[in-house]
C-alpha cells in the first residue's frame, strides 16, 4: 500500500464525495444527534442523582419506620446519634383527609409533622419566597404542597381542616426535599409542626403512621454505621436510607426510562446507518469504473481499500461532526420533554467524552456500513477496464461478506447491550430489530423479484412503467422500504404499546365501577361510614378487612437470615422485606382464580389450630420461591402466627376491587387488630366532593381516595412520557425520509437520461409526472402497508407477552399514522421525482451523456 | 509495505506468448459449466522491443481479450507469457500489479478518466503509483504532469473535469496519462474508437508521435485499418487464431 498516494485520492475523492454524500452524512448525523442528546440525558440525570441526592434526600441519614422509636431501639440508634452533629430532627408522617374551608374541596393527604431542624440540606421553596423561615413561629400555620393549593383550590391564608383543629395556610411549597414531579401530584404534602399534630387528634392507635429520623452526620459515617448493622436495622424493621442506597435508588427508578431512551436513540442511529448503507451501494456503482482503471494501471486490491476505507472513514467523522451540531439544538428542548418526570431540573451539555463517543460512533457505524461495498470493489478486476461487462468471481467476495455480517451483528449487540445495560433486554432489542429490518428487506426483494418475473400488464402504460421502476436496476426500492417502514415500525409499535398499557391502566371502564377508596375505617366506624356513604348516593361495590403484617419466617427459614444472602434476585428481597395487607374470606372473589392447590373448606378452620392455610398470588409465590404446603410464619401486631401455603391463586388486578397477596380464613384473623376498606361507585363529582367533606368532619382518621383524580394523574404523566419519545421516534421518520430523499438524488443522473428519452420519444410532461407519481405511490404504500403490519405484530406481542394484558388494536390511530406517513412519504417521493427537464431534449441527453 | 519489483531485464520491453489459450464457462450453461467458449486457441507471438504492433480482427475474434492476457490484467487459461522481460505465470496479483504500475501505459476506447479527478490529477495518479525505488515527490509529479499535458496540447485545461472536456480532449488526457510513469510498453485498445475521423486522425498522430521520441513498445488493438497502415507489424485475428501477420512498412522507426 503507497500511503502518500492512497492520502492523496482520499484527499482528491472527498471534493465530489462530500458533495454527493451530503444527505446520507444527515442520515448518520440525526443518528448521533439523538444517541448523543439521550446520553446527554442521562449523564445529566446521574450527576443530578449524585451531586445533589444530598438536597434530595435532606439529611446524611433517614430512618424510616412504622414504630415509634422506642428504648428497645436505643442500643442500635447509640452509636449513629452519638456520631450526629446536631440532635436528628424527627418527622412524624400519616396519610390523612384535609378540607378546604372555603372551598369546600377535600383530599386524601401526607401530613409531615416536623421536630426539628428540617431540611437538613437543601432547602424548602416557597412562594412567597423565603416563608419557610417562619416554619413553627405561628401556631396552626400549615405550609401546602402547591399542586395541593390548585386542587384544593386554596389561597394564602385560608383556613384547612386537618382532623378536629383548623389551620392557615402560610405559604405554598414550590419544591422540597423528598418528593419531585408527579410524585407530588400523586400523594401531595402538608408540613406542620409536631406540635400542632399532636392537637389534631389524629394520631389514635392504628392510624398508619411512618416515623421518621434525619442525621446530620460526618462524611462516610452513615454508610459505615448502616453498612454493619444492616441485618439489626431490618430485625428493628427500621429502612435506612443513606447517600449511597438513595443515591442507588434514584438512578435505578431513572435508569429504565433513560435505558429505554437509550435505545430509542440506538433505533435512530441503526436507521442512519441504513442509509449510509445505501449511499454506499450507490457510491460503489459510481466507482466500478474508476477502481477498474486504477488497477489496470498498478494500484493493487489494497490500495483500493485503502482509499475507499479512508474516505468512508472521513465521511464518518463528516457526520459525526454534523451530528454534533445538530445536536446542540436537541439538547436544549429535551429538557423541556422530561420537565417533571426528572427530580431536577437539568440542562444538557456535551462533555468531550460524549464528544469523541459521537464521533467514534459515527466513523464505526460508516465504515461498517461501507465494508461490504468496498470489499466489492476490491474485488473489481483489472480486465473490467477493457471488458465492461467482466465481473470476478462471486465466491471471492462471499467469503468477506460473512464476516461483515458477523462483524455488524456483533456490533448491533453490543451497542444494544450497552445502552440498555441488560444482556437480556440488549439482546432482545437486537434481535428484534434484525429480524424486522429484515422482514422488510425481505418483503422489497420479494416484491422486485415479483415485478421482474411477472411485470404489471393490466395497467396504463404509465402505472406500469411507474410501478416497474421499482424493479430496475438502480432502483432505491430497499433502502427506502428499510427506512421509511422501520420508522412507521418504530412509532407504530410505541404508539400501540402506549394506547394498551394506559387502557389497562384505566380498564375497568364498567360504568359502576367503585371510583371511592375509604380506607383506615376502624371497626366501631364502619357502620357510620356505610351510612353515610349509602345516604351521598353511593353504592358500596365491595369491603374487606385488612391486617398489617409482615413476614418473619418462610419455609423454615428466619427472614433476617434469607435476607443476609447479598445475592438474592430483587423481587425476592423486596416480598421478604414489605409490609403487607392481609385479609381474610373463606372462598376465593370474583378477580380470583386458584391456579394451584385448594380453598379450605371454612367450617374445618378453627381458630387456635395454627398453622392456618392461607392462599397466596401466585407471581409472590414465586418470588418467594414456595409452593403449595411451604410454611410461612408471620408477626402481626408483634404476634407470631404460623400458616401453611394451601393455594396459590392468579388476581386480576386490573379490575377495581380489594385485591390482596395473601388470603387467611376468617376464623383466623377475624379477632386480629384490623381495619376496613370500602368501595363504592358514586358517579356525580360533586357528591364525591361532598362526601369527601363529609367524612373528613365526621370520621377525621378515615381516608377517602378519589381514584378518577388518581388516574387523571397517572394518565398526565403517561402522556408526558408518551409525548416525549414519540417526539423521538419522530427523528426515525426524519432519518427515514432523509434517505429516501438521498436516495432519489442519487438516482437522479439516471433518471433525467430516462425522462429525456420519454421526452424524444413523444411522452408528454403529464405522462412523466404520472409516471414519476405512481412509482413514489407504489414505493411509499409498499413500506408503510409493511411497516404497519410488523408494528402492529410487535405492539402485539409486546403487549402480550411482556406487559401480560389482552392486545386490543388500536386500527384507526394507526391506520392515521401510517396515512400520514403514506403521504408524507409519497409526497417526498413524488416532489423529488424527475419529470420535466427545462433543457430541450436532445441537447439534454448530449449533456447527460458525457 | 515494500513493493515487489521485477528485477531489470535488458530485453525489458520484450512481449513472448507462447501457445497461449484462453476458455470462458458459457454463461448459463447447463451441464455443470462443462460447456466453454473458446475465445482465443494456440496463440504464439512475440513483439520486438520498440516495435509497434497492430492486433487487427473483426467484433469477436478475441482481439480485446489477447490484449488483456498480453498486459497480465487476466491470466490464460494455457500457454506461457513474458512482459517485459518478465513471465506473468510466475507473478501473484500484487506482483502483477507492480509490475504495471512501474512499466506499463494503457490507453482505452472509453478514455477511463477517473470523472471526480481533474485532467492534472488524472495524470498525476501512475506516477504516484511508481514503486519506491522510482518514487517522485509531490511537486516533481506534479510538474511531469503538466508538462506531459502541455505535450498533448492542454496546458490551458488542467484543472478542469473530465466532464467539462471534449471526447478528444479526454482521449489527449488519457495519452498523457499512459506515458506518465515512462512505461517500457503501451498497450491501446480501439484508442480512437470513440472519436470522429478527424480527432482520430489527431488523437492516432499524438500517439505515434510520443511512442516515438520515447521508443516505448506499442500494442494497438483495433478495426480501424488505416490506423494498421501505420504500425510495424499487423497480427489479424479470427476466430480466437492468429490468421496471418503482415508488415505495412510505413512509419518504421526512424
Amino acid at each position: 500500500m503507497r500511503r502518500r498516494f492512497v492520502a492523496a485520492m482520499i484527499r482528491r475523492e472527498l471534493r465530489s464525495a462530500m458533495r454527493r454524500f451530503g444527505f446520507y452524512g444527515a442520515c448518520m448525523a440525526i443518528g448521533i444527534a439523538v444517541v448523543l442528546s439521550l446520553h446527554a440525558l442521562r449523564a445529566a440525570v446521574n450527576d443530578a442523582v449524585e451531586l445533589r441526592s444530598k438536597e434530595l434526600l435532606g439529611a446524611d441519614l433517614r430512618l424510616e419506620s412504622r414504630d415509634v422509636f422506642g428504648p428497645e431501639d436505643a442500643a442500635l440508634l447509640a452509636p449513629i446519634e452519638a456520631q450526629a452533629i446536631a440532635p436528628p430532627t424527627q418527622v412524624t408522617r400519616m396519610g390523612s383527609m384535609v378540607l378546604a374551608e372555603r372551598s369546600g374541596r377535600s383530599r386524601l393527604v401526607d401530613l409531615l409533622a416536623i421536630d426539628g431542624r428540617y431540611p437538613i440540606y437543601g432547602a424548602v421553596w416557597t412562594d412567597p419566597p423565603h416563608a419557610f423561615e417562619q416554619f413553627g413561629t405561628r401556631p396552626l400555620g400549615v405550609f401546602v404542597d402547591q399542586s395541593l393549593m390548585i386542587q384544593l383550590e386554596l389561597a394564602i391564608g385560608d383556613r384547612l381542616r386537618i382532623g378536629s383543629e383548623s389551620f392557615e395556610v402560610v405559604a405554598g411549597v414550590v419544591k422540597a426535599p423528598g418528593r419531585f414531579g408527579f410524585q407530588a401530584e400523586v400523594a401531595p404534602r402538608i408540613f406542620l409542626t409536631k406540635r400542632d399534630l399532636d392537637r389534631t387528634g389524629l394520631l389514635t392507635l392504628g392510624s398508619l403512621v411512618t416515623h421518621l429520623r434525619y442525621f446530620e452526620l460526618p462524611d462516610g459515617a452513615a454508610k459505615a454505621w448502616h453498612e454493619a448493622n444492616e441485618e439489626r436495622l431490618d430485625e428493628a424493621r427500621i429502612r435506612a436510607q443513606t447517600l449511597a442506597t438513595y443515591q442507588e435508588e434514584l438512578s435505578e427508578a431513572f435508569g429504565s426510562l433513560t435505558r429505554y431512551l437509550g435505545l430509542v436513540g440506538l433505533a435512530a442511529l441503526l436507521l442512519g446507518s441504513i442509509g449510509v448503507a445505501a449511499g454506499m451501494r450507490v457510491f460503489v456503482q459510481e466507482k466500478l469504473e474508476a477502481v477498474a482503471l486504477l488497477r489496470s494501471i498498478g494500484a493493487t486490491p489494497r490500495d483500493v481499500v485503502a482509499i475507499h476505507a479512508g474516505l468512508a472513514g472521513v465521511l464518518g467523522l463528516a457526520a459525526g461532526i454534523l451530528g454534533i451540531a445538530v445536536c446542540l439544538p436537541i439538547l436544549a428542548v429535551v429538557p423541556v420533554l422530561f420537565r417533571g418526570l426528572l427530580p431536577v431540573d437539568v440542562s444538557l451539555t456535551l462533555d468531550p467524552a460524549a464528544i469523541a463517543t459521537g464521533l467514534a460512533l459515527a466513523v464505526w457505524a460508516t465504515l461498517l456500513c461501507a465494508l461490504g461495498p468496498i470489499l466489492d470493489l476490491a474485488a473489481v478486476a483489472p480486465l473490467a477496464a477493457l471488458r465492461s461487462d467482466f465481473s470476478a468471481p462471486a465466491e471471492r467476495r462471499r467469503a468477506g461478506r460473512v464476516w461483515i455480517l458477523l462483524l455488524v451483528g456483533a456490533s448491533i449487540f453490543a451497542a444494544a447491550i450497552g445502552q440498555a445495560g441488560s444482556l437480556r433486554v440488549g439482546a432482545i432489542f437486537a434481535a428484534g430489530t434484525l429480524v424486522c429490518v429484515g422482514l422488510l428487506a425481505a418483503s422489497a426483494w420479494a416484491l422486485m423479484r415479483l415485478l421482474r418475473r411477472h411485470p404489471p400488464r393490466r395497467f396504463a402504460f404509465w402505472a406500469r412503467q411507474g410501478i416497474a421502476n421499482l424493479a430496475r436496476p438502480r432502483n432505491h426500492t430497499l433502502p427506502t422500504t428499510i427506512a421509511i417502514g422501520f420508522a412507521l415500525f418504530v412509532i407504530g409499535t410505541v404508539h400501540g404499546v402506549e394506547r394498551n398499557v394506559l387502557a389497562a391502566l384505566a380498564t375497568d371502564a364498567r360504568p359502576d365501577r367503585p371510583n371511592v377508596v375509604l380506607f383506615d375505617v376502624q371497626s366501631d366506624q364502619e357502620a357510620g361510614v356505610e351510612a353515610l356513604v349509602v345516604a351521598h348516593g353511593a353504592r358500596i361495590t365491595d369491603r374487606a378487612p385488612i391486617v398489617a403484617a409482615r413476614l418473619s419466617a418462610v419455609a423454615g427459614q428466619e427472614r433476617a437470615r434469607i435476607l443476609a444472602d447479598e445475592s438474592i434476585p430483587r423481587d425476592r428481597r423486596w416480598a421478604l422485606q414489605r409490609e403487607y395487607q392481609l385479609t381474610y374470606h373463606d372462598r376465593p372473589r370474583d378477580t380470583e382464580e386458584v391456579v394451584a392447590g385448594a380453598w379450605w373448606t371454612p367450617g374445618q378452620v378453627d381458630a387456635d389450630e395454627e398453622p392456618y392455610p392461607i392462599s397466596l398470588e401466585a407471581d409472590l409465590a414465586e418470588s418467594l420461591a414456595i409452593g403449595v404446603g411451604d410454611r410461612v410464619r408471620w408477626q402481626i401486631q408483634g404476634v407470631e402466627v404460623e400458616s401453611v401455603v394451601a393455594n396459590l391463586r392468579h388476581v386480576d388486578w386490573g379490575r377495581m376491587a380489594t385485591n390482596f397477596f395473601v388470603v387467611f380464613p376468617t376464623a383466623a384473623l377475624a379477632s386480629a387488630p384490623q381495619s376496613r376498606v370500602l368501595l363504592a361507585h358514586l358517579a356525580d363529582e360533586k357528591a364525591r366532593a361532598a362526601l369527601q367533606r363529609e367524612v373528613v368532619l365526621q370520621f377525621p382518621n378515615v381516608s377517602v381516595l378519589d381514584a378518577t383524580l388518581i388516574l387523571r394523574s397517572l394518565d398526565s404523566m403517561f402522556e408526558q412520557i408518551g409525548t416525549a419519545v414519540r417526539i423521538l421516534s419522530l427523528f426515525t421518520l426524519a432519518t427515514g425520509l432523509a434517505i429516501l430523499v438521498a436516495a432519489s438524488l442519487a438516482a437522479r443522473r439516471e433518471r433525467v437520461r430516462e425522462a429525456l428519452l420519454v421526452r424524444i420519444l413523444g411522452g408528454s410532461r403529464a405522462l412523466l409526472r404520472r409516471i414519476a407519481l405512481s412509482e413514489a405511490v407504489a414505493l411509499a404504500a409498499l413500506a408503510t402497508v409493511v411497516g404497519l403490519v410488523l408494528a402492529l405484530a410487535a405492539s402485539a406481542g409486546l403487549v402480550v407477552f411482556v406487559f401480560e394484558l389482552p392486545f386490543d388494536p388500536p386500527l384507526l390511530e394507526l391506520a392515521g399514522i401510517a396515512g400520514a406517513t403514506f403521504l408524507v412519504t409519497a409526497g417526498v417521493g413524488g416532489a423529488l421525482a424527475v419529470t420535466a427537464p427545462d433543457r430541450s431534449p436532445i441537447e439534454g441527453l448530449r449533456g447527460e451523456a458525457g | 509495505m515494500p513493493e515487489a519489483e521485477p528485477t531489470p531485464n535488458p530485453s525489458a520491453s520484450r512481449i513472448v506468448a507462447r501457445h497461449v489459450a484462453q476458455r470462458y464457462r458459457r454463461a448459463g450453461s447447463r451441464d455443470d459449466g462443462r460447456e466453454e467458449l473458446v475465445v482465443l486457441d494456440g496463440v504464439d507471438l512475440e513483439i520486438e522491443a520498440g516495435e509497434v504492433v497492430v492486433i487487427l480482427g473483426p467484433s469477436g475474434s478475441g482481439k480485446t481479450t489477447l490484449l488483456g492476457l498480453l498486459a497480465g490484467l487476466d491470466r490464460p487459461s494455457e500457454g506461457e507469457i513474458e512482459l517485459a522481460g518478465v513471465a506473468l505465470a510466475g507473478l501473484d496479483e500484487d506482483a502483477r500489479a507492480a509490475l504495471r504500475a512501474a512499466r506499463i501505459g494503457f490507453v482505452f476506447q472509453g478514455f477511463h478518466l477517473i470523472p471526480t479527478l481533474t485532467a492534472l490529477e488524472n495524470v498525476m495518479v501512475p506516477l504516484e503509483l511508481l514503486p519506491a525505488a522510482r518514487a517522485v515527490s509531490r511537486d516533481e509529479a506534479e510538474t511531469t504532469a503538466r508538462a506531459l499535458l502541455a505535450r498533448v496540447g492542454l496546458a490551458e485545461r488542467v484543472d478542469h473535469y473530465p466532464a467539462q472536456l471534449s471526447g478528444g480532449e479526454q482521449q489527449r488526457v488519457g495519452i498523457a496519462r499512459a506515458f506518465a510513469n515512462q512505461p517500457v510498453v503501451l498497450f491501446a485498445d480501439e484508442p480512437t474508437g470513440n472519436l470522429d475521423r478527424a480527432t482520430g486522425g489527431e488523437i492516432a498522430d499524438l500517439l505515434f508521435e510520443l511512442n516515438r521520441q520515447r521508443g516505448t513498445t506499442l500494442v494497438i488493438v483495433t478495426h480501424d485499418e488505416e490506423l494498421a497502415r501505420r504500425a510495424h507489424r499487423v497480427v489479424r485475428l479470427a476466430a480466437g487464431r492468429i490468421a496471418g501477420i503482415e508488415r505495412p512498412g510505413i512509419e518504421r522507426a526512424g
